[in-house]
């Protein structure tokens, strides 16, 4: 596994990397966003997280905000708080095996399950019933979502993979 | 192509499909009976006074006679102050101060409420035709 991440605080070099990586997370959405759910967040934070560890916080908590500012901090950003720490949390689990398919597995389980991490904060406000109706409606996008977090993971990662150990020298200088 | 990389990508799609079926039996197919109970099959006959007759059946999730008449072309009425009066129904017209007036039964019986008081019911009959005198 390597490393690009410098131990203890954020480095000049890590700031700027890990803030471009949410940029990109953002940009790259709104650049697919005439594909419903297909894009590369999970793709990218998973790079972040094989090459950064728990620092992809940083980019999370950074893409985080970038969609409030793009999308209006809406009742569904109050889940993008816990969605994509979330993602972070279950990508760190399963780092030492540094393993793109089991990367890919993790973010199809993201997408699958994302519909229904985001209807959390709807529980509180319109009830389990209306929740779990709003769901099941969005079933098929969670399906497209997993699906494409899984195809798009396995596709992009080994590259991305290479590309970072090309940046190891880079990065730790 | 490696066991574990079959293994997971069989495990994706069994999820994907277990989604699918739970969206389908969930949410799609009660949602389409719900909107399919809605859904009346009723007849309209209209007789007019050269004796030509025009019956048509239509499928409609319209809740009053006249909605559906209007949604076809079909009606030309105005409010006199005791619910919708038919001026003209598929193209004749039929004046109170000509001595005419449309008029319709229900399943044979003579309707008791203007066009947009009678509410559809599935497999419902109207026929209309011109009362002179």
């Amino acid at each position: 596994m390597t490393s690009l991440s410098s131990p203890g605080k954020l480095t000049l070099r890590e700031v700027i990397v890990l803030g471009l990586l949410a940029a990109m997370m953002i940009g790259t959405k709104i650049a697919l966003a005439a594909l419903p759910n297909i894009h590369l967040g999970a793709v990218i934070l998973t790079f972040a997280v094989a090459f950064f560890g728990w620092k992809a916080l940083y980019t999370a908590a950074i893409y985080i905000l970038l969609e409030g500012l793009v999308y209006g901090f809406g009742i569904w950003w109050v889940s993008y708080l816990y969605c994509w720490p979330l993602l972070v949390a279950a990508l760190m689990a399963v780092r030492k095996k540094d393993s793109p398919l089991v990367y890919s597995a993790v973010a199809a389980a993201f997408g699958f399950a994302f519909g229904a991490l985001c209807e959390i904060p709807y529980l509180f406000l319109i009830g389990w019933k209306a929740s779990f109706t709003m769901w099941m409606a969005g079933i098929p996008f969670d399906i497209v979502h997993g699906a494409a977090n899984f195809a798009l993971c396995a596709l992009l990662f080994p590259p991305l993979q290479k590309l970072g150990k090309h940046l190891q020298p880079i990065m730790q200088k | 192509m490696k066991k574990k990389t079959i293994f997971t990508l069989l495990a994706v799609l069994l999820v994907a499909a277990a989604l699918a079926a739970l969206w389908y039996f969930g949410y799609k197919k009660p949602a389409n009976a719900a909107a399919n109970e809605n859904l009346k099959s009723v007849t309209v006959n209209i007789v007019h006074t050269d004796g030509t007759e025009n019956t048509r059946t239509f499928t409609t999730e319209r809740a009053y006679l006249s909605e559906l008449l209007e949604d076809e072309g079909l009606l030309v009425a105005e409010d006199q102050g005791y619910g919708l009066t038919i001026l003209s129904l598929d193209g004749e017209e039929a004046l109170v101060e000509n001595n005419a007036s449309w008029v319709f039964n229900v399943n044979g019986e003579m309707g008791t409420s203007s066009v947009d008081a009678t509410p559809l019911a599935d497999g419902d009959i109207y026929d209309f035709s011109i009362l002179t005198w």
